[in-house]
């Protein structure tokens, strides 16, 4: 009995502190300012449940979550290509990197339009949002990998006698791993950013269309219910990225500082 | 000319640093024949390139000038007739402890009924049961230099090189695996080259210890050791030999050590 109610407190208490923001939240909208400044969860929850049930949200999600998932793809490959290349090959990384450096150095949000400008309003210039900011996440992420691999690993997986294959399948990839987890994560949120940039300046569907579209009508509850479904995108990413983490760094020592 | 398996000729090992500062002669003139079957320590004070010169064996780095050679072939590259046993970390944090173990055979490409067969044997014999899924972080120091001796000699090769790999080790840990090295050692007997600066460890261990100034290293004296074996590392002060041996070997390396310290 005692075990189940400790069992019960643990799942419930990550809720609370959220729980009681809300509750908070509800009554201010309530007695203290005007819900149609900042929106009153009640009716965003209310709303949010009555759009699950039509289709028009849904294809805004699919839009962005497509948009998303293409360009983060494109962008993670990339990105770890030339990472790895840049990383071995350090007579090409001395010629490039300064280019990388400017290329990075350029504020992606502010290309944004010209990018909309060359490939469209459609997805297309979302996707090249969204790679162009994952591109140079990934490639440092695997870049610095490399080059902070201890060598001594290579030369023992060498002397065992591995190949160029192995040594990378082996060696380098689960070397790198941490590195390339992280900057996975951190390129998830920017990701998600940069589609909704996109659709922020021009688009024809998408949750930052649907946002724009709901702030232009002043419907401050919709404004949020966008952000939530972005919210569930984005968490749902994250989540899927964490269970490859949690996969491919077992072997990762459990410590913490504290 | 010799047959000896692994022949060291007039090496010569400089560091450039690209950066401008001066080169620095870790090496210098340094001949050594290693007979078959022998165990050989490279003994010195630090900086003396005792493990540059191992490294070079292993074909990890290579010689400014001279030559190696291994098993009549010139060492030119990385070294595969050898077993490493790394300074450090000894596995790969990666894996388990029985992927480790198994790793020298998958890349020869073992079957994987095969290579787990011989792998729980050897870690029977190293005394690791019950670990074979536990990950480096999760063994001990001395756990994990075991994990990666037993690595090192399933792939049941004629060389062995160890670099300092007991260094870190508390002094009781170190005897229990000195104790396991020689048995495990004996059973076949390949050459075993171990770099160390633990003059004991060096006499009790050894039948040559090689004795390096300090930089530019040079081979200052090769003291053999004839303490009968098996030996028993625990009670090595007591065996016949020792107390000739070590008194040599610290004799000639007693001018060095004082000049550094």
């Amino acid at each position: 009995m005692a075990t189940a109610r400790i069992g019960l407190g643990r799942v419930i208490r990550p809720f609370i502190p959220g729980i009681l923001l809300l509750v908070l939240w509800e009554l201010g909208a309530l007695y203290l300012f005007d819900p149609r400044f900042l929106g009153q969860p009640s009716k965003i929850i209310a709303s949010f449940a009555d759009h699950a049930m039509r289709p028009r949200i849904w294809r805004h999600v699919w839009v962005t979550l497509s948009e998303i998932v293409v360009g983060y793809a494109i962008g993670v490959v990339l990105g770890a290509a030339l990472g790895y290349l840049l990383g071995v090959r350090e007579d090409l990384a001395r010629l490039f990197e300064p280019y990388i450096i400017i290329l990075n150095g350029i504020p992606k949000v502010a290309i944004a339009p010209l990018l909309i400008v060359i490939f469209g309003i459609g997805m297309a210039s979302k996707v090249a949002i969204v790679a162009s900011l994952v591109l140079f996440l990934m490639f440092y992420g695997v870049y610095v990998g490399i080059r902070t691999i201890d060598v001594d690993f290579i030369y023992q997986a060498r002397i065992m006698g591995v190949n160029r294959f192995g040594e990378i399948r082996h060696v380098v990839l689960p070397a790198i791993m941490p590195n390339v987890l992280v900057a996975m994560k951190t390129s998830a949120v920017y990701a998600v950013i940069g589609a909704i940039i996109g659709e922020f300046i021009a688009a024809q569907a998408g949750l930052g269309y649907f946002i724009l579209d709901a702030s232009g009508t002043f419907n401050v509850t919709d404004i949020w219910v966008g952000v939530v479904y972005l919210m569930i995108l984005l968490f749902a990413l994250t989540g899927l990225i964490g269970m490859a983490e949690r996969r491919l760094l077992r072997w990762l020592p459990k410590k913490t500082i504290g | 000319m010799t047959d000896a398996p692994i022949s060291i000729r007039g090496v010569r090992k400089v560091f450039t640093d690209a950066g401008g500062s001066p080169d620095v002669v870790a090496l210098e003139q340094i001949d050594l024949e290693i007979p078959a079957r022998s165990f050989v320590s490279f003994l010195g004070p630090s900086g003396c390139g005792k493990t540059t010169l191992l490294r070079m064996i292993a074909g990890i780095e290579q010689p400014s000038a001279g030559q190696i050679v291994c098993k009549g072939h010139a060492v030119d590259r990385v070294n595969t007739d050898v077993a490493y046993v790394p300074q450090g970390r000894g596995l790969f944090p990666w894996m388990t402890l029985c992927q480790n173990i198994e790793f020298p055979l998958r890349v020869r490409g073992v079957a994987a009924a095969e290579r787990a067969k011989r792998a729980r044997a050897w870690i029977t014999k190293v005394g690791l049961e019950g670990f074979e899924d536990s990950h480096p972080w999760q063994l001990s120091g001395g756990m994990e230099k075991r994990g990666a001796l037993a690595r090192a000699l399933i792939g049941d090769l004629d060389i062995l090189l160890m670099d300092e790999p007991f260094g870190p080790l508390d002094a009781q840990t170190r005897l229990v695996l000195q104790d396991d090295l020689l048995r495990l050692w004996s059973e076949k007997r390949s050459i075993a080259v171990f770099v160390t600066h633990d003059l004991v460890e060096a006499v009790a261990l050894s039948d040559l210890v090689v004795i390096m100034s300090r930089r530019p290293g040079r081979i200052k004296k090769i003291v053999p050791v004839n303490i009968p074996r098996p030996r028993n590392v625990f009670e090595i002060f007591h065996a016949d030999g020792f107390n000739a041996a070590y008194d040599e070997v610290r004799e000639t390396l007693r001018g060095e050590l004082a000049l550094v310290a």
